[in-house]
């Protein structure tokens, strides 16, 4: 599916140099630390000289990567699925994937629960035979000798759940750990005692709870390589959501981690495992906030195609279409927001207007979901029906909401907050026939650059979605007036613009689909989500491989392949 | 006692624990508006403060206890500006946490007595006169004390307050019920002068052994596992390459292992039951209670912050003496010649003559006690919330004498608190309320920590049927 870039997209290309008037990028500080890209080579809009990221070097595991990582570190068959009692970490302005350093916390809530999920999967261990013996080495199995066995569990074990190779003194403090323990309780199997308590502490470590990446070897332009365990680490809870495993402890052991060209070929085969599908499909679930498609309700009297399974439908949905573009296909990025492809069962086909008997096999199996062909105008997801209804209000829809997602979470175009005056205002507070005419009517005195006028852009992309109501389905007049999709957005000062006017959202898709902003905003997210930052904007220079990638075609698995060889991955700010 | 003794089990080296009871106390203490709702604590000593006001002559005696500064707010280096008040000399760290209420008086008095003033102290309610006339030495409350009143509203189950005392020799006249004895008298409390029971009756748990056993041995671990975790941390945060944000995220996880450890555990101070156990000897031993207070104030502010920070009990009362104390402080040097209400009155109940030096006694006296107020709010602040706020803020500490000197003055009458009660009052303020009934601050009180009137407002009717009517809070205290 690698396409060649449109014709109009060289003439951007060309048009724009150096992209020095981002009036909302930071300014560009003198000095290195950019990546190799320079202007002049540079896909706009990553033209600009920006530094790479400022890098936590302790971060804790999300609650969804300590899940898998006792899971694979106690070989459990599945997570434990303790991690339900965990308080929520909170999630800063702008971040969306949860995995922003500043947001992962230690709280006291979260250390008591800690504290009693270490210790239960601690008891689990020593009283289930079966996990008792996958976890132990030989040496430590059997024998009369409980230190020796004892040191040998340890030394076997720490290396694993500590990510990286351990020092003799951490050795003896987990010996020690689980020696005070025995020392305690002379009713109780030593062996088992020492295990179970130096299981629990280990658990609960800091080298456990938090990936360490304080960077190795020289630091130049203010910058170190991740030592090969931290990179390890690093790309196996990026792409895996995971610890390491063995063989890439191993790499990191044998040097080729430390290697450009292996490294290379070593993504290459993790972006290709099943775990990374995964990875795909929980990134695009927060990118597209699909979980909120539940919360969807409407009353039956306005839309009579609502149904109690709606919300659960249309995420199932969305889900299966990015499966079926991304994951099982090399789907790109233009796919995600291009594509007419969508799943549906028959109650959703009706929401989206598709006869259940037009689709083979669905009037025999109306629960079972059937891959479609969207009618115009829809294409891409923001054109599912899920999309459009969470972007809904009970009656008419949220219009604005769409707009501002289009710009800020599409495109990565800065979006400020409303002001204070707006709250508790609603286009329905307009008297004007028509949503368009109501949400005019609102946003009219915000001014230029604002929701509309020059420079304004959240209009123009949420009128773009007129033709689909609250629920999402299409619709041709709004009361007794024809529905308005068309819209315009001339050249904004950051770089930003469309080669054309657009008559309604699968045009408007259609223009953003080859957008080099789409692209560098879609890279940008990415980059938030395996680097940890919320950083969302699409400006930087080392961003334009990617982006320029991307944009010939790149499926979205090679993106992340590419992501994550980039120095703002492999590299560490001092 | 609301509080579910069943679940506190005595640790390995004094750790008390209560398990199933932490378990849910702490997934709900993250931040300390989750924490534990507001509390009130009682200090109450006797024999009036050293002021200028000495037997009704206002400036009678140079003035040592109220802030020589303008009424307002207050600060640390404001009140050490004011070198000879006694207020100012122990609570000046405590400055933002302090407000002190100047003016206050009781309804009824006739000035020539303590038992008036001692019964009205927590009620704000009058007294009632058996012979129809006022006599000081005869005379009795009308209605219960707001520590029973919080006790018997907020903790139903648990309709009294904790109550400590040392040197009152099991004398009655602080603390009352609204129940009435044989005589048609209001109850009267006497307080706990056997820590140790106290100790045992709240956190010994009757579970049996082996449970205990089990426990200590959880306790015991967990602590060695936080040990190790601590000491990675500290060793984690001196790696150079750790930005500033890094080394604050893992301050925040040190902070809430001490969180889970401490206020969030509710484990005693390993030592506290040796030293109860110890003090409780001395005590014993000591008729006169006198060599004592010192370390009473050692063991009570341990065991009083603690119940606290428990959830066992949501209102403490503690009283240093006889309502008339007679103690002699031999823990205050300048003042051990003497029993305290001799000084008191600046000379000897026993002959009569003239102690010399006594106003500086009194003083001295006086700033002993705020020292072992002070203790209580130390404690208090140990037990801190991830927020950055303490156990001190979740409630409001009151410190008072029932008359304002030696005296037996009715007027002047020193009162002042420390904390919010979780926000619900202003601190840092130094504020004249003079001629205001103690009621109103009473009222005050009650409605910080959540007492209703009788209309389903904020308390502002305590007592009032039995004290002329008074009604009303202080609103120059309440936080807007």
């Amino acid at each position: 599916m690698v396409r060649s870039p449109a014709p109009f997209l060289m003439l951007v290309v060309a048009l724009v140099s150096g992209c020095d008037d981002d009036q909302h990028a930071p300014a560009p500080k003198p000095g290195p630390s950019t990546s190799a890209t320079d202007s002049d080579d540079c896909v706009q809009p990553t033209c600009r000289n920006v530094p790479l990221p400022l890098s936590a070097h302790a971060i804790r595991l999300t609650h969804a990567q300590w899940e898998n990582t006792v899971r694979d570190l106690l070989h459990l068959a599945a997570a434990p699925g303790l991690s339900v009692s965990f308080p929520s970490d909170p999630a800063p302005p702008g971040d969306r994937f949860g995995t922003a350093a500043d947001s992962l916390l230690v709280t006291s809530a979260l250390w008591h629960e800690y504290q009693r999920a270490a210790e239960a999967l601690a008891e689990l261990v020593v009283t289930t035979p079966s996990t008792l013996d996958a976890l132990l080495p030989t040496a430590a199995k059997s024998g009369d000798d409980v230190a020796a066995r004892t040191s040998a569990f340890v030394e076997d074990f720490l290396p694993r759940a500590y990510r990286r190779p351990v020092t003799p003194a951490e050795v003896a403090a987990a010996v020690a750990l689980g020696a005070r323990a025995a020392a305690s309780d002379a009713t109780s199997e030593p062996f088992l005692l020492q295990v179970r308590w130096i299981l629990a502490g280990v658990l609960q470590s800091a080298s456990f709870l938090y990936r360490l990446e304080g960077g190795e070897g020289a630091v130049v332009d203010g910058r170190s390589r991740l030592g090969p365990y931290e990179l390890a680490s690093k790309l196996s809870y990026s792409l895996w959501g995971t610890m390491p495993n063995d063989e890439l402890r191993g790499y990191a052991a044998s040097g080729r981690l430390s290697r450009p060209d292996t490294v290379t070929s070593i993504v290459k085969e993790m972006v290709a495992t099943p775990s990374f599908d995964r990875t795909l499909v929980d990134f695009h679930d927060q990118l597209f906030r699909i979980p909120a498609f539940s919360g969807v309700v409407r009353q039956s009297k306005l839309f009579p195609k609502f149904y109690p399974q709606f919300g659960a439908d249309a995420q199932e949905d969305v889900r299966r279409t990015i499966q079926d573009l991304i994951v099982t296909n090399p789907g790109t990025v233009a796919d995600l927001y291009g594509s007419r492809a969508a799943w549906v069962n028959a109650p959703l086909a009706g929401v989206y207007g598709i006869d259940p008997a037009s689709v083979p096999g669905l009037a025999a199996a109306p629960t079972t979901f059937m891959r479609v062909e969207m009618p115009r105008p829809r294409a891409g997801i923001l054109s599912h029906v899920g999309w459009l209804a969470m972007q809904g209000k009970p009656k008419d829809p949220a219009t604005i909401q769409r707009g501002v997602f289009v710009a800020r979470h599409t495109l990565c175009l800065p979006i400020g907050s409303p002001p204070p005056a707006a709250a508790g205002k609603d286009p329905s507070q307009i008297l004007a026939p028509t949503n368009r005419e109501r949400v005019s009517g609102l946003t009219a005195g915000c001014g230029d650059g604002c929701h509309g006028g020059a420079g304004g852009v959240i209009n123009p992309f949420g009128f773009a979605f007129e033709e689909f109501d609250s629920l999402g389905q299409l619709r041709t007049t709004d009361g007794a007036f024809a529905i308005d999709s068309t819209g315009s957005v001339p050249p904004l000062p950051n770089g930003f613009s469309l080669p054309s006017d657009f008559a309604d959202a699968s045009s408007l898709m259609a223009l953003l689909s080859e957008n080099p902003w789409t692209h560098a905003c879609y890279a940008a997210h990415w980059n938030a989500y395996l680097n940890g930052t919320s950083d969302l904007r699409p400006t930087s220079a080392w961003l334009a491989p990617v982006v320029a990638k991307s944009l010939k075609g790149a499926s979205v698995r090679d993106l992340v392949a590419e992501l994550v060889q980039q120095d703002a991955f492999t590299t560490v700010s001092h | 006692m609301a509080f579910n003794r069943r679940k506190f089990l005595l640790g390995v080296g004094g750790a008390l624990v209560g398990l199933p009871f932490l378990e849910g106390l702490a997934a709900k203490t993250a931040r300390a508006d989750d924490a534990l709702p507001p509390y009130a604590l009682f200090y109450r000593r006797g024999n009036g403060v050293q002021q200028a006001l000495f037997d009704r002559k206002p400036n009678a005696e140079p003035e040592r206890w109220w802030p020589q500064i303008p009424y307002g707010s207050i600060t640390a280096s404001k009140l050490a500006a004011s070198t000879n008040s006694a207020i100012a000399l122990e609570l000046a760290s405590y400055a933002s946490k302090l407000a002190i209420v100047r003016g206050l008086r009781h309804p009824v008095g006739t000035q020539s007595g303590h038992r008036e003033g001692f019964i009205q102290g927590l009620t704000g309610a009058g007294v009632k006169y058996p012979n129809d006339k006022p006599d000081a030495y005869n005379c009795d409350p009308l209605g219960e004390s707001l520590d029973n009143r919080i006790a018997r509203e907020l903790t139903p189950a648990s309709s009294m307050s904790m109550y400590m005392a040392v040197g009152a020799h099991a004398l009655g006249g602080v603390s009352f019920l609204t129940a009435q004895d044989a005589q048609g008298k209001q109850v009267t409390r006497a307080g706990d002068e056997n820590l140790l029971a106290l100790y045992s009756r709240i956190f010994l748990s009757a579970e049996r052994e082996t449970e205990e056993a089990a426990l200590r041995l959880l306790v015991e671990r967990r602590k060695s596992v936080n040990d190790l975790v601590r000491d990675q941390l500290v060793a984690l945060r001196k790696d150079p390459r750790l930005s500033k944000s890094d080394v604050e995220r893992l301050n925040g996880h040190t902070d809430a292992i001490r969180d889970v450890e401490q206020s969030l555990s509710c484990v005693l101070p390993a030592t506290l039951q040796g030293d109860l156990s110890t003090y409780q000897k001395s005590y014993d031993a000591d008729w006169s209670k006198g060599s004592v207070v010192a370390k009473f104030g050692t063991v009570m502010s341990q065991l009083a912050a603690l119940a606290l920070a428990c959830g066992a009990t949501r209102s403490l009362l503690i009283n240093v003496g006889e309502p008339q104390d007679v103690i002699t402080y031999h823990d205050v040097a300048d003042a051990s010649s003497y029993d305290f209400h001799s000084i008191s009155h600046r000379q000897s109940d026993d002959d009569r003559n003239a102690i010399s030096n006594a106003q500086l006694m009194h003083h001295s006296i006086d700033r002993f006690h705020l020292q072992l107020f002070r203790s209580i709010l130390d404690r208090l602040s140990a037990y801190r919330y991830a927020d950055g706020t303490t156990l001190l803020d979740q409630g409001v500490c009151l410190h008072y004498s029932d008359i304002g000197s030696g005296q037996h003055e009715i007027t002047q009458l020193p009162y002042l608190y420390v904390g919010s009660a979780g926000g619900a009052l202003r601190t840092g303020l130094y504020q004249d309320e003079s001629g205001q009934a103690v009621v109103k601050l009473l009222n005050t009180i009650g409605a910080a920590v959540g007492c209703k009137s009788s209309t389903g407002g904020p308390l502002d009717d305590f007592n009032a049927s039995n004290n002329g009517d008074i009604r009303g809070r202080l609103t120059s205290l309440v936080a807007d």
